[in-house]
């Protein structure tokens, strides 16, 4: 009886099987599947929008801890990203201010060093560089731009910085020539960003938008380097020279990278 | 037996449905239960020892999550075996060593 049993359920896997197999090869099994796909799409699409509804909405709540643990992750990363992307500017910055000392370096005849502005104090129109007497930096040397504008001069050299006077500083003074025109005079400064051309003779003629260039009669500054532009001519008839009020071309705000003339 | 199967090939059409459309996007741990496996030993468990039930829902459940179950991997028929064989052994121990007197049976 037992064993009728056992074959009884023997035969009916067998038949089945037989069934699956026919049902494979024959591709029987595609039909019967496409026939359940039409009857039940429109309903299992609706399933599937509402169960992936479902899923993120559950899911942001149980993966909440991992998400913040990812999201913690991404800040540092992007932190990390932002800050190479500073150095990365900071340098090509660096290497663009280079590429001009060096252009200017083969262009005119100076002996340039590169420095960095690492403090300004406008009220005594001074500011401090990263380098002294153990980089060779000397009093008196002249203190540049990479565009050849006239920043200043060294005032007092320390072992690792230096101390820059502007040359709107009041106790610098330097001789100048307005371009193109074959007129002298002495730019003092005035202090507070302000600057003056003295000792102009009466009898040349110096107008607003002027430029003014350094000379090289004061022997500090090499010729050729911008000071800046006339403002405006004070011609009184008591003195007996003209004085000239310059806009410096100096700004102490873009003052960052500069450039001392060791040698010219 | 006529009503009772009708009730469950609808029920199961419905679960496989649900199976295989909404309910395996919900995972525990990476792993996504088979409802219509667990129905089908659920309602084993619950048969008389001499009903039939049991079986058509395990054909029923295997019938629909094979045609409901996309995977190319496995061959038509693949659950219906897997089903019939789960009702068998549970089948085997129930009739033989078990007996759940708490609930009534189906």
């Amino acid at each position: 009886m037992r064993k009728l049993f056992i074959l009884k359920y023997i035969v009916i896997f067998s038949l089945i099987l037989a069934i699956f197999v026919v049902f494979n090869l024959t591709g029987f099994s595609k039909n019967i599947k496409n026939s359940f796909y039409s009857l039940s799409s429109s309903f299992q699409e609706e399933l599937l929008e509402t169960g992936n509804n479902a899923s993120n909405f559950f899911g942001g709540f149980l993966n909440s801890g991992k998400i913040k643990q990812e999201m913690d992750i991404l800040i540092e990363e992007n932190q990390e990203l932002l800050s190479r992307l500073v150095n990365l500017g900071m340098l090509e910055q660096e290497n663009t201010f280079l590429r001009s000392a060096i252009e200017l370096e083969k262009n005119n005849s100076f002996k340039l060093q590169p420095v960095r502005v690492i403090g300004k104090d406008i009220s005594r129109d001074s500011i401090l560089i990263n380098k002294g007497s153990k980089d060779g930096i000397l009093s008196d040397m002249p203190v540049i731009t990479v565009q050849k504008l006239l920043v200043g001069k060294i005032s007092e050299v320390y072992e690792d910085f230096s101390e820059v006077i502007l040359l709107t500083n009041k106790d610098f003074s330097l001789a100048v020539q307005i371009f193109e025109k074959d007129i002298y005079g002495v730019a003092k400064g005035e202090g507070s960003l302000g600057l003056y051309i003295d000792l102009i003779p009466k009898d040349k003629e110096v107008i607003a938008k002027d430029i003014v260039l350094t000379a090289i009669l004061g022997g500090i500054f090499p010729e050729g380097l911008l000071v800046g532009e006339v403002q405006k001519i004070n011609n009184s008839d008591v003195e007996s020279f003209q004085k000239a009020i310059i806009i410096p071309f100096l700004s102490l705000e873009e003052l960052d990278e500069l450039l001392i003339i060791n040698d010219f | 037996m006529i009503k009772k199967s009708l009730f469950l090939l609808i029920f199961i059409y419905f679960l496989a449905l649900f199976q295989t459309s909404f309910l395996f996007q919900f995972n525990f741990w990476g792993i996504v239960p088979n409802y219509v496996l667990l129905f089908v030993v659920f309602v084993n468990i619950f048969e008389k020892p001499e009903g039939k039930i049991g079986l058509i829902a395990a054909l029923f459940g295997g019938i629909f999550m094979d045609i409901f179950s996309f995977s190319s991997a496995y061959f038509f028929g693949f659950y219906i075996i897997i089903f019939l064989l789960v009702y068998l052994i549970m089948r085997f121990f129930l009739r033989n060593y078990v007996q759940v007197p708490i609930i009534k049976q189906i």
